[in-house]
């Protein structure tokens, strides 16, 4: 089978140990191929700001210490990814319900492989779904009110009580849904689609 | 390998092979009449510089192509702000003027405020194609002009075209969004289609005038910026 073809993984894993032996893995069944291997969530994201992937594997002990919702927010970043865990030992659940999925580190391989192919496709059924629903969630729409409104990045965050990273987020994912970039494009759209009255 | 337009090539073909050519050919005060001529034949007697032309109707056409090295060292640099301004003369002058009193003529008997919104966002796009060349034309032809004339110029260097080079499409896109997207049910197709198709004509355009700014005029500039520097360093 073509790389093409294959799902694209990316892992973040503190150990180089575990990381190069998931690669390895990974790479000789014929469905997955690692094009990305960290050792942590910064340089990830340095790196790959505008790459896109299929599976990001990650170990939960990083996303503690930068607590749960700095990685609800990577997951934002790359929605089409199914955000799998890799299991070494106990995990916070709060945590793990983050994510998509999880695999064992003492799993057989073959079972790995297997699992992870499960939760690849169920993400991507998921996202198909999503993508066809092209409205935005109740949450966009007040954003997009906001942003219509001449608000700023910050004012919205204030207003919404939420932070600037969420904010940017919401606004990549309106702009994606829309198709409408800039900010008088998205106030055609709140008007038009009678979210603000016109005045 | 891609079978590039050459010298040789009937003018005519030119068009067969691809119509868009005809909003290019203007810019170079190209007129019909071609017979079986040849590229060559007709830029000679319509005195307009071959290596140029050739370059852009290429860029024009295959969307992979990168010229090389050796058909850039031909290119003179006065030519192609020329051609430039003259795309900027025709951007300004003709096509967005249609485009836009084309998108007024879609909006009678759209609702008044939808359309004043819609015309408001013309208008603003309009201004921002304006500031887009008038920094170009004013500020960065007349450093390269100094450059071409051998003066010492100030701080300013290409380098900082190519970082504030602002793409003028985003709002393009939106507009093409808004209209097949979200405008009003009693809005037909055919009514639209029109507008549509010259957005999507317009934007593939510019895209091209774009490229041609990004990657041949900044390479042919930098390449002076560097001579200049070696002989500053000899003397």
């Amino acid at each position: 089978m073509h790389s093409q073809n294959r799902l694209k993984v990316a892992i973040i894993e503190p150990s180089p140990v575990v990381r190069e032996g998931i690669k390895k893995l990974l790479d000789a069944s014929c469905e997955f191929h690692v094009g990305a291997l960290y050792g942590d969530l910064a340089s990830f994201r340095e790196n790959e700001k505008n790459a896109s992937f299929d599976v990001i594997l990650l170990n939960p002990s990083i996303v503690d210490c930068y607590r749960q919702f700095a990685a609800e927010n990577l997951f934002s970043e790359f929605p089409e990814a199914a955000a799998v865990a890799i299991l070494y030992g106990y995990v916070n659940r709060d945590t793990l319900e983050s994510f998509d999925g999880a695999l064992d580190i003492y799993d057989e391989p073959l079972t790995m492989v297997k699992k992870l192919r499960k939760i690849a496709k169920e993400v991507s059924n998921k996202a198909r779904n999503e993508a066809n629903s092209v409205d935005l969630s109740d949450r966009e729409k007040e954003i997009l009110v906001s942003v219509a409104q001449g608000l700023t990045n910050k004012e919205i965050a204030e207003k919404h009580f939420i932070s600037i990273h969420t904010v940017i987020s919401h606004r990549k994912n309106i702009s994606r849904k829309t198709g409408i970039k800039t900010v008088s494009g998205l106030t055609i759209y709140a008007v038009f689609n009678n979210l603000i009255p016109m005045s | 390998m891609i079978n590039l337009f050459s010298e040789k090539m009937k003018m005519a073909d030119l068009v067969f092979a691809n119509y868009q050519l005809l909003y290019v050919f203007p810019r170079f005060d190209l007129k019909l009449g071609w017979g079986e001529s040849s590229v060559k034949q007709v830029c000679e007697k319509q005195n307009i510089s071959l290596p140029l032309f050739l370059l852009v109707c290429n860029l024009y056409t295959f969307d992979d192509y990168l010229p090389e090295m050796a058909t850039l060292t031909r290119i003179r640099l006065e030519d192609l702000m020329k051609y430039l301004k003259s795309s900027h003369r025709d951007y300004l002058e003709t096509r967005l003027p249609k485009l836009i009193s084309k998108i007024l003529n879609l909006l009678n008997g759209c609702c008044v405020r939808h359309g004043e919104m819609l015309m408001g966002f013309c208008e603003k796009y309009r201004q921002e194609v304006v500031e887009h060349f008038d920094y170009e034309e004013y500020t960065v032809f007349p450093y390269i002009n100094n450059l071409l004339e051998g003066q010492k110029t100030g701080k300013y260097k290409i380098k900082e075209y190519e970082r504030n080079h602002t793409t003028i499409d985003t709002a393009l896109n939106d507009l093409k969004n808004i209209i097949i997207k979200y405008m009003p049910m009693d809005c037909t197709i055919e009514k639209c289609r029109d507008v549509l198709i010259d957005l999507f004509l317009f934007e593939s355009d510019l895209s091209k005038h774009t490229l041609l700014e990004e990657t041949i005029l900044i390479s042919l500039v930098e390449q002076i910026e560097k001579q200049i520097q070696c002989t500053v360093k000899i003397d």
